[in-house]
């Protein structure tokens, strides 16, 4: 190892702590450790991934509040560190890492509250593209409309839930939110998360819908994912909901069985 | 390597999410804005669109915290093709990074962390720079680190980053805030640092805020970007214009982002020193 790898390895075990400042001493002037003020450059680094965390798990940090969320950041760099050299997505697994830590925390609920929080930051870095015009629909027959698949726009995120956290999620938007009291039902729920422009829209939906919606975006024609509604609400008002699918603004193109775009 | 556009000399603002709007509103001349691309490698959404506005009107500098120039791995593949990416779409008047490095055996610290001022460091550095150079079709500006520790070295730093400069063909983004923290933090002469670097090889300086440790006070300082520029730092930026002529200033501010405004004001102050400088100049010819 030359004396550029061997500063290269050892500042940066330093960084992700399987290094000591002792272990810098050789480094330095005079090979005097350099003591508490190494720590810097484990300190910087930690300090802009938990930045970086509280920016993508806004309503997550406000909910948990500074010191348990700071405590959460750290326990999670260190198991999960960054990998690409930008830390905008940076947290991917973290519901999963706190569902995992739930016999610790004993928030059993927490993981899906910060599914709900990444389901927001997917739609908000999500790719730019153009709406199909509702005017693109006209002219398209029954036939041809209950066999096509319906093309989302990329921001389109379905969130689905063990515990009903709507109404705290949103909450949490606020910048001056506060806790209050309540509990929390461990019930099926989905949020649906898109951007037909700048800003991020977010809405709770109703499980047939939710069906519908994963039926189609996991690539079923329109036939099947009411198909599958009323296999779960015999009841349920399929033209209604068909109807609310294609106002939404969520939709960029309809593939008809012709193989046809719209 | 093709020369590449410069920016003006006037002074700019590190932009800030929260000032998008302000920013593009603001009718002040001269005004131009730098960014980290990092933060603007995303598949699409607003800050995309932001930028774009912005930059129809406004000269733009792309400061890039991730490249990793000193590090010992191959250039992270996506960053590179997602910068080339941005660089494409918005053809930035200037590039810069850092000399230093920030991934190692697969991670990424999310720091610069610093390399020693060795000659080995000093070839690796150059070819790396070169490389990248190379790679977005650029030449770039590298910026000087903060130090915090008296690494051993074989060279000061002034010397090692002139010399890097010469071999690798890059310019050089003066950090004077960096320069500032570095020598009460090793002990360095601040303006000795300035008067050994050449105004040729100078594309841009940063000023910025920093911190005392919340142990160790005002003997141990932190880069941290979250405090107004420091009387120290401003009378350095003085005696560098002084030395290098006019040249683009940067307000950088990070963390504890105050109003629109008062970055405004920072900025007004900077625009006097380098007019100042322009003056000198203008009559002199």
């Amino acid at each position: 190892m030359t004396p550029l790898e061997k500063h290269i390895a050892l500042l940066s075990g330093l960084a992700s702590r399987s290094a000591q400042p002792a272990d810098l001493a050789g480094l330095m002037v005079a090979r005097r450790e350099p003591g508490q003020r190494a720590l810097v450059y484990r300190n910087s680094g930690i300090a802009a991934c938990t930045d970086a965390l509280r920016s993508n798990y806004q309503r997550l940090a406000r909910v948990t509040g500074d010191t348990f969320f700071r405590g959460l950041a750290h326990a999670y760099i260190d198991q999960h560190p960054p990998v690409e050299h930008s830390l905008v997505g940076y947290g991917h697994e973290l519901p999963d890492f706190i569902d995992a830590a739930a016999d610790r925390h004993g928030l059993s609920w927490l993981g899906d509250f910060a599914r709900l929080d990444r389901g927001w930051l997917n739609a908000h870095l999500a790719a730019d593209r153009a709406l199909l015009a509702p005017t693109a629909l006209d002219g398209l027959g029954d036939e041809a409309l209950i066999s096509a698949r319906i093309m989302f726009h990329p921001s389109l995120t379905l969130v689905q839930t063990r515990w009903r956290l709507w109404d705290l999620w949103r909450e949490a938007g606020d910048e001056n939110f506060s806790e209050s009291p309540r509990t929390l039902l461990q019930q099926e729920d989905a949020v649906l998360f898109w951007r037909p422009g700048h800003d991020v829209s977010a809405r709770q939906l109703p499980a047939p819908q939710a069906a519908f919606i994963a039926s189609l975006r996991g690539g079923e024609v329109l036939c099947a994912a009411c198909t599958r509604v009323l296999s779960m609400a015999p009841g349920e008002d399929l033209p209604g909901l068909v109807a609310s699918v294609l106002a939404a603004g969520f939709i960029t193109d309809i593939n008809t069985s012709t193989g046809d775009s719209q | 390597m093709p020369p590449s556009p410069s920016l003006p000399l006037h002074a700019g603002l590190g932009l800030k999410p929260e000032h998008y709007r302000a920013a593009l509103e603001t009718e002040c001349d001269g005004l131009w804005f730098e960014v980290h691309p990092e933060n603007y490698m995303v598949d699409g959404g607003p800050r995309l669109a932001w930028l774009e506005a912005l930059r129809a009107s406004r000269a733009l500098s792309f400061h890039g915290v991730g490249a990793s120039l000193g590090g010992l791995e191959p250039f992270n593949p996506d960053h590179l093709a997602r910068l080339k990416q941005l660089i494409s779409r918005f053809e930035p008047e200037q590039v810069s990074e850092h000399a230093t490095f920030s991934a190692h055996a697969g991670r990424y610290h999310a720091d610069l962390l610093p390399l020693p001022r060795t000659h080995e460091a000093l070839s690796h550095l150059s070819n790396r720079i070169d490389a990248f150079q190379s790679s977005i079709g650029r030449r770039i500006l590298v910026e000087n680190p903060t130090n915090y520790l008296p690494f051993a070295s074989e060279m000061d730093e002034p010397d090692f980053l002139v010399d890097v400069a010469r071999r690798a063909g890059c310019g050089l983004l003066m950090d004077l805030n960096n320069i500032w923290i570095s020598a009460a933090n090793t002990g360095v002469d601040p303006y000795a640092y300035v008067r050994a670097v050449p105004s040729g090889l100078v594309g841009e300086i940063h000023i910025a805020g920093h911190s005392p440790d919340h142990l160790l006070g005002d003997k141990f300082l932190i880069d941290s970007h979250g405090e107004p520029i420091s009387g120290g730092v401003w009378h350095l930026l003085s005696a560098a214009l002084e030395l290098w002529g006019p040249k683009p200033v940067l307000i950088e501010r990070d963390a504890n982002i105050p109003p629109f405004e008062d970055l405004m004001s920072e900025r007004s102050r900077a625009e006097t020193l380098i007019l100042q400088q322009k003056q000198q100049v203008h009559d002199a010819a």
